[in-house]
């Protein structure tokens, strides 16, 4: 199993993920000709996709899904919840490409096992998945408030993670967004801070070689270096020194990682 | 009754009571322009306006990193080196140094002998720069620099010098940072002139007054356990009506105004 984070953060969030027999898409939240500069990128073409999983209907993980749905025949899988909110921001998509996905549910394409969880966000139903192939894991999870117990029961002992590091506390607080927005991003149905994410985190690997994946790091409250310096800081406080068998990596808003083999 | 007579009084009144309510109506729309005028005056204007005087000394666009550094732990077998002195490290990272024999030089308010004697008698002396000198409390303070600009009141970054009544320096006060890395993301800096107008929109600039200086410095954006994050920071020293001065601070990046705890940076420094 392989994939890339294509692209990560509030403007728009995709990931891809593949086998040798499937290839899928976790959100496509770019527009449909940047979605195709992405997938160019890491030498990977649209047309071979076996389906496009959407985890919620905010519109960075779903802005380009309408365009490239009817472009190129794929089909889409949601739950119910998620297919309604999103009725409306997509246009008109073939009932023959809509697929149910449901919460807690897993599906089987070939080798390739694909678990839903619920996640804590302020939206209609969002879930995240987990990844099954040859005893390997991969688990996105990049849109919550908090990582509730349940969550980390599904997640625990991955191979490779791509988690959520939203934000630094401070810098959010002092910034300049409206008290309003602050308070949802801090809330249980926002997102996960540096250090929530680290602890998280520490309680969910393995002592065995994991990558994670530092994803969905705001533009404003956020910077990559601050990141992972913090989230490595906490993992230490927490027992875990990143580099031992933990390591860290970064994504980017606008730049395909490599495609990295779990 | 005449009618005729009547009718014409109607029209006649009504047409003066017409030309009033127009003459009102012309007046407010003319007020209205002005205020509209009054709004888009310059920051320049304005500052003319209540005689505050400023020149912009912002050419081009500055790109700028954050830069992140670790609070240094002080290691008694460094400071060997240095003689006459007797050192006492507190928490493992604050180094008080006392000079077993008081050093005497030209005049301690002197800021050019200050920074002559900190390049030469403490450790690391020349990565610190003059930020006040105190003359009634006999002490001058110094920040550590990053890229040659100051840390603005960061309790890790603070050398602290005193004298005595006999103009004998006796002892400082240091606190280091080092590892310092720049971040890879860089950020356009809001230019000198944009924290002049954040003063001035927040009502901080007072009437007569002068701005000094606008520098390039650092500020603390975010304290993790081991390391801290520093924003470019605009420092603007005004020199008020009554000759005294006054530093604000504004984040460049951001265009927020920081309030320093200058008293806690004192305490800590007692």
């Amino acid at each position: 199993m392989r994939f890339s984070v294509l692209a990560s953060g509030s403007s728009g969030n995709a990931i891809y993920v593949e086998t040798e027999e499937h290839a899928f898409l976790v959100d496509a939240g770019l527009s449909g000709r940047k979605m195709e500069e992405l997938f160019a990128s890491v030498d990977r073409s649209m047309k071979n996709l076996s389906g496009i999983l959407v985890t919620h209907e905010h519109s960075d993980h779903i802005k380009g899904l309408g365009v490239l749905a009817r472009k190129y025949n794929v089909p889409i899988y949601a739950n119910a919840k998620t297919w309604v909110a999103m009725e409306h921001l997509v246009g008109n998509i073939p009932i023959e490409q809509r697929f149910h996905f449901d919460m807690e549910t897993v599906k089987t394409f070939g080798s390739l096992d694909i678990q839903s969880f619920a996640v804590s966000h302020d939206a209609a139903d969002p879930m995240f998945y987990v990844f099954h192939e040859n005893g390997r894991k991969l688990v996105l999870i990049t849109d919550t408030g908090y990582v509730s117990d349940r969550m980390k029961g599904h997640i625990k002992g991955a191979d490779s993670f791509v988690f959520e590091s939203n934000h630094d506390v401070g810098m959010l607080q002092m910034g300049r967004y409206p008290w309003s927005i602050k308070r949802r991003i801090l809330s249980d149905v926002g997102h996960v801070s540096n250090e929530d994410a680290a602890v998280a985190m520490s309680e969910v690997v393995e002592q065995k070689p994991t990558q994670v994946y530092l994803s969905h790091l705001s533009k404003d409250n956020n910077m990559k270096d601050l990141a992972r310096m913090s989230v490595s800081q906490t993992l230490e406080s927490c027992g875990i020194i990143t580099g031992e068998y933990l390591n860290l990596f970064d994504t980017d808003a606008n730049k395909a990682t490599e495609l990295v083999t779990v | 009754m005449d009618w005729n007579k009547t009718k014409t009084i109607f029209i006649i009144v009504f047409s003066i009571l017409n030309v009033f309510l127009y003459s009102l109506y012309l007046n407010r729309y003319n007020d209205a322009q002005e205020l509209e005028i009054l709004g888009e005056t310059s920051i320049e204007e304005r500052l003319q306006a209540d005689n505050i005087r400023f020149e912009s000394k912002t050419v081009d666009s500055v790109k700028e990193s954050y830069v992140s550094g670790n609070i240094r732990v002080y290691d008694s077998e460094e400071l060997k080196p240095l003689d006459n002195q007797s050192f006492e490290i507190f928490d493992r990272t604050k180094l008080v140094s006392t000079f077993k024999e008081p050093v005497i030089i030209g005049s301690p308010g002197d800021p050019a002998s200050l920074v002559k004697f900190v390049s030469t008698n403490v450790y690391d002396g020349a990565t610190y720069e003059l930020f006040d000198v105190d003359k009634a409390a006999k002490k001058a303070i110094f920040f550590q620099t990053i890229n040659n600009r100051q840390v603005y009141f960061n309790q890790n970054a603070l050398l602290t010098i005193y004298w005595n009544e006999e103009n004998q320096i006796i002892r400082y006060e240091q606190t280091a940072l080092e590892e310092l890395e720049e971040f890879e993301q860089t950020e356009n800096l809001l230019p000198d002139e944009r924290a002049v107008e954040v003063l001035y929109q927040r009502n901080i600039l007072k009437p007569n007054s002068t701005i000094e200086s606008i520098n390039l410095g650092y500020s603390t954006l975010v304290q993790l356990t081991e390391t801290q994050v520093f924003a470019p920071t605009w420092r603007v020293r005004v020199e008020l009506q009554d000759g005294s001065r006054e530093d604000y601070f504004v984040n460049a990046v951001e265009g927020k105004i920081i309030e320093f705890n200058k008293e806690a940076t004192e305490l800590e420094e007692e």
